[in-house]
């Protein structure tokens, strides 16, 4: 009894602590830093529309409605100078995320971006904000290995980067990827676009659709396949996903769905991006051995 | 003394990941399912905390709404009323597929019952900003058109060979300088 008690806890543990190529973290703090560095810069021309005194969103007014504490970079910058000041520094420190310097405190600074806008404006968020966000939290408390990473060569001499280090921020990055896919699937078996199939139909007709026109009506069978087959997809990509053996199928069916859906609609292609650094949490070791085969050999050697 | 601090490491990783782990799978259900069990109020501050919010209800946002157009249409007295861009500042354009954020503006506080706070908001920053232009007076009638045209039914579509109906709806009008000395005057609902 005791001893699978024991052997329940370890697994349990296991979980969390178990050896993980740090290799893993380093392909993910790049990628987030990449995407992050893309939203940025996708909100850049409308910063003043969204984030000064006299654009679209009252501070005072969002402050006065926010639940909690609103905690907010954005409370001291409210000119576009300032706004532009603060953007400029939050893509510094991306820029830092993204060549693993000081990565920790770039983490905090990314994090706190996120925080800031989704507080200063929560009307103007997409989809992919809120992705980003919990990614930019997961991030924040995840290992942060020196491999991958812009050294000098002083710090290089000084020591090796760790090769392995504990799972758990994975772990979380897996678990945060199903339960999008899950509480998404879940929270359309009572809406009736889903349920009656017609779904894709109505999503095409719509002011997302790339291509809104009456070629949609002959195509209706065909949609409602889709509609149903999207709802499978997605609950069968975090199983792919899980299990080593059938990652690729997983990894090829997100890739789908996300190319389609950014195919399909209008300004969706962060949302593929957002996505896709989550799946980066369910790489094998071997792949990353593959990666980094595939790497020049300059680069290889400058930093791993 | 290494042993301790690396095994108080462990533990403090293990009942942090564990935590967040446990918010993550609860997370998995919809707010609904949520709202309805007791520990609801934990996992709303564990949220509010981390900042992560798990509210994944990707395409649900209107899935009938086929475009959207919305501007200020200004009235001096005794004068035709004239279209103006309604994005703030600088009264430009709203382009529903080149800004899909502002878009999400639109479906947020245009569309949402609940917001008629920021739509006042709105329009007190608008009024102010058609005054600073130095082109309207304090007693020029300011009003948000908003002219969504929504899906008809797969049938519908298909008899009358028309995707959308318009259905405009109109806030205001309001006095430019009634609406900059008291934007309680603004009603709720456009």
């Amino acid at each position: 009894m005791t001893t699978g008690t024991q052997s329940l806890q370890s697994r349990f543990t296991g979980l969390f602590l178990n050896p993980a190529d740090s290799r893993l973290y380093a392909c993910i703090r790049i990628a987030f830093a990449f995407v992050s560095l893309l939203n940025l810069i996708q909100i850049w021309p409308d910063r003043e529309i969204f984030f000064t005194d006299v654009g679209m969103a009252d501070q005072e007014v969002v402050r006065k409605y926010t639940v909690g504490a609103y905690l907010s970079v954005f409370d001291l910058c409210r000119d576009v100078g300032a706004v532009s000041n603060y953007m400029f520094f939050s893509g510094c420190g991306m820029v830092l995320l993204l060549l693993g310097v000081w990565p920790r405190v770039a983490a905090g600074i990314v994090f706190v971006w996120y925080m800031s806008y989704a507080m200063r404006n929560p009307l103007i968020l997409v989809g992919w904000d809120e992705v980003l966000r919990c990614t930019s939290f997961l991030v924040l408390v995840s290992p942060m290995p020196a491999c991958w990473s812009w050294r000098s060569r002083k710090a290089r001499k000084r020591a090796a980067p760790e090769l392995q280090v504990p799972c758990y921020g994975l772990t979380l990055m897996k678990v945060q990827l199903a339960a999008i896919y899950l509480q998404a699937v879940l929270a359309r078996l009572d809406n009736e676009y889903w349920m009656s199939g017609d779904f894709m139909s109505f999503f095409l007709l719509s002011h997302n659709a790339r291509w809104p026109g009456l070629w949609v009506l002959n195509y209706g069978f065909l949609l409602k396949i889709v509609t149903y087959l999207v709802l499978l997809v997605e609950l069968a990509i975090p199983i792919l996903l899980m299990v080593p053996r059938w990652r690729w199928f997983g990894f090829g069916a997100g890739i789908l769905l996300h190319a389609g859906i950014s195919l399909m609609s209008y300004n969706l292609m962060l949302f593929f991006l957002a996505m896709m650094t989550l799946y980066l949490s369910y790489l094998q070791p071997e792949d990353m051995n593959w990666l980094q085969r595939r790497l020049p050999r300059r680069t290889r050697q400058a930093r791993v | 003394m290494r042993a301790p601090s690396q095994s108080s490491r462990k533990i403090m990783i293990v009942v942090f990941a564990s935590a967040h782990l446990v918010f993550l799978l609860f997370g998995a259900l919809p707010t609904r399912w949520r709202d309805r069990i007791h520990v609801s109020s934990v996992f709303n501050l564990y949220e509010r905390v981390t900042r992560c919010h798990q509210l994944w209800n990707m395409f649900e946002t209107i899935p009938n709404m086929h475009r959207t157009e919305a501007r200020l249409i200004v009235q001096e007295r005794g004068q035709k009323p004239r279209e103006v861009g309604m994005v703030l500042p600088g009264l430009r354009r709203f382009s529903q597929h080149d800004q899909v954020r502002l878009n999400n503006w639109m479906v947020n506080v245009v569309f949402n019952p609940t917001r008629g706070v920021f739509r006042e908001s709105y329009m007190k920053s608008a009024a102010e900003a058609l005054l600073r232009t130095g082109r309207y007076g304090p007693r020029t009638q300011v009003s948000l058109e908003v002219i969504p045209a929504y899906t008809r039914s797969l049938l519908g579509v298909r008899s009358l060979k028309e995707i959308a109906v318009e259905r405009p709806s109109v806030l205001g009008p309001f006095e430019l300088e009634t609406l900059v000395a008291n934007k309680t005057q603004v009603q709720a609902t456009p």
